[in-house]
């Protein structure tokens, strides 16, 4: 078993683990057979070409796939990520690195649950953050 | 800037139905196995059932953004981008050019193997900005997502904003 956070135990400003992954073409095509997302300037450079862009691009949505990961492994089994919103700023292409990242801005407790807020953000390997996003993940108390 | 892109037609849309309730069927184990691979997540959560007994959720779960798959705007794209023509928009938008802007999800309850899911959806809003020279001028188009389980508890809502913008001129 993961090992379980706990409400008590989160400080504010407390990063969150940050974890690195290359953008290859292969990952792009596998995020569209994922998730059922068959847009084809993910895939078809010569459309990508057609409309103006350098190549094919990623999904922005992989890189929020990326922030459900870097939540879940950070709050743990029996945590659960209740809001997560994200905004894609930047095209991202085949080759880039991406590096997935997050924040403790807030903990609160509401309608009788622990709460904790994230700032989260996916840049690429020049710093430029290709994805910005926040989250609210609810967490268990030690008091049960 | 110019007059608005936002049309009488596309404001009295907000808020309105966009097609009929969408059967998203049965979430089946394999498609949780590929949806967190898509992600990079290894997470033995989202797949291995007896890992899930030992939690408080009793099972495997699906993984925090697995959503997006299984929406009309998803499964009904086959090929060509944008994707929201197939989502029923009761308007025309401007330009030919689109891409996606952003996606909220909200869960309040989990998804298990075998939950029997529908999803409703609303055209949630619309608004418009000025883009950078290349972009051009922008109309952002967002539909709500209403997911629901086989006992017609909402599980999900899914958010998707997608900006449908000018291009170059000249």
């Amino acid at each position: 078993m993961r090992s379980q956070r706990f409400f008590e135990d989160v400080e504010v400003e407390s990063p969150l683990p940050s974890f690195t992954n290359e953008q290859s073409l292969k990952a792009i095509v596998r995020y569209a057979w994922g998730s059922n997302d068959l847009a084809d300037v993910h895939y078809d450079y010569k459309k990508a070409i057609d409309r103006g862009l350098p190549d094919v691009f990623g999904q922005g949505a992989m890189t929020a796939g990326f922030m459900g990961k870097s939540l879940a492994d950070w709050h743990g089994p029996n945590g659960f990520v209740r809001k997560l919103s994200a905004q894609y700023r930047a095209f991202t292409i085949p080759g880039d690195v991406l590096t997935t990242n997050g924040v403790v801005v807030r903990k609160y407790q509401e309608n009788g649950e622990d709460l904790v807020e994230c700032d989260m953000w996916v840049e690429n390997q020049d710093g430029k953050r290709v994805t910005v996003g926040k989250a609210i993940v609810s967490l268990p108390s030690k008091e049960g | 800037m110019g007059e608005s892109l936002i049309t009488d037609q596309m404001r009295a849309a907000i808020g309105k139905p966009l097609g009929g309730t969408y059967v998203a069927g049965a979430v089946d184990r394999s498609a949780l196995q590929k949806f967190a691979t898509a992600v990079s997540d290894t997470n033995p959560l989202w797949v291995d059932d007896e890992y899930g007994k030992g939690t408080r959720w009793g099972s495997s779960i699906a993984p925090p953004t697995f959503m997006i798959s299984i929406t009309p705007q998803s499964t009904m794209t086959d090929g060509h981008s944008p994707t929201l023509e197939e989502a029923s928009l009761p308007f025309e938008r401007p330009f030919k050019l689109g891409f996606a802007a952003g996606d909220e999800w909200e869960s309040f309850k989990p998804v298990r193997p075998g939950d029997v899911l529908t999803v409703t959806t609303i055209l949630g809003d619309i608004w418009e900005k000025q883009g950078r020279p290349g972009i051009g001028r922008m109309l952002f188009v967002r539909v709500d997502n209403t997911i629901r389980n086989q006992r017609n508890e909402v599980v999900s809502i899914h958010r998707y904003t997608q900006v449908n913008y000018e291009g170059p001129t000249e």
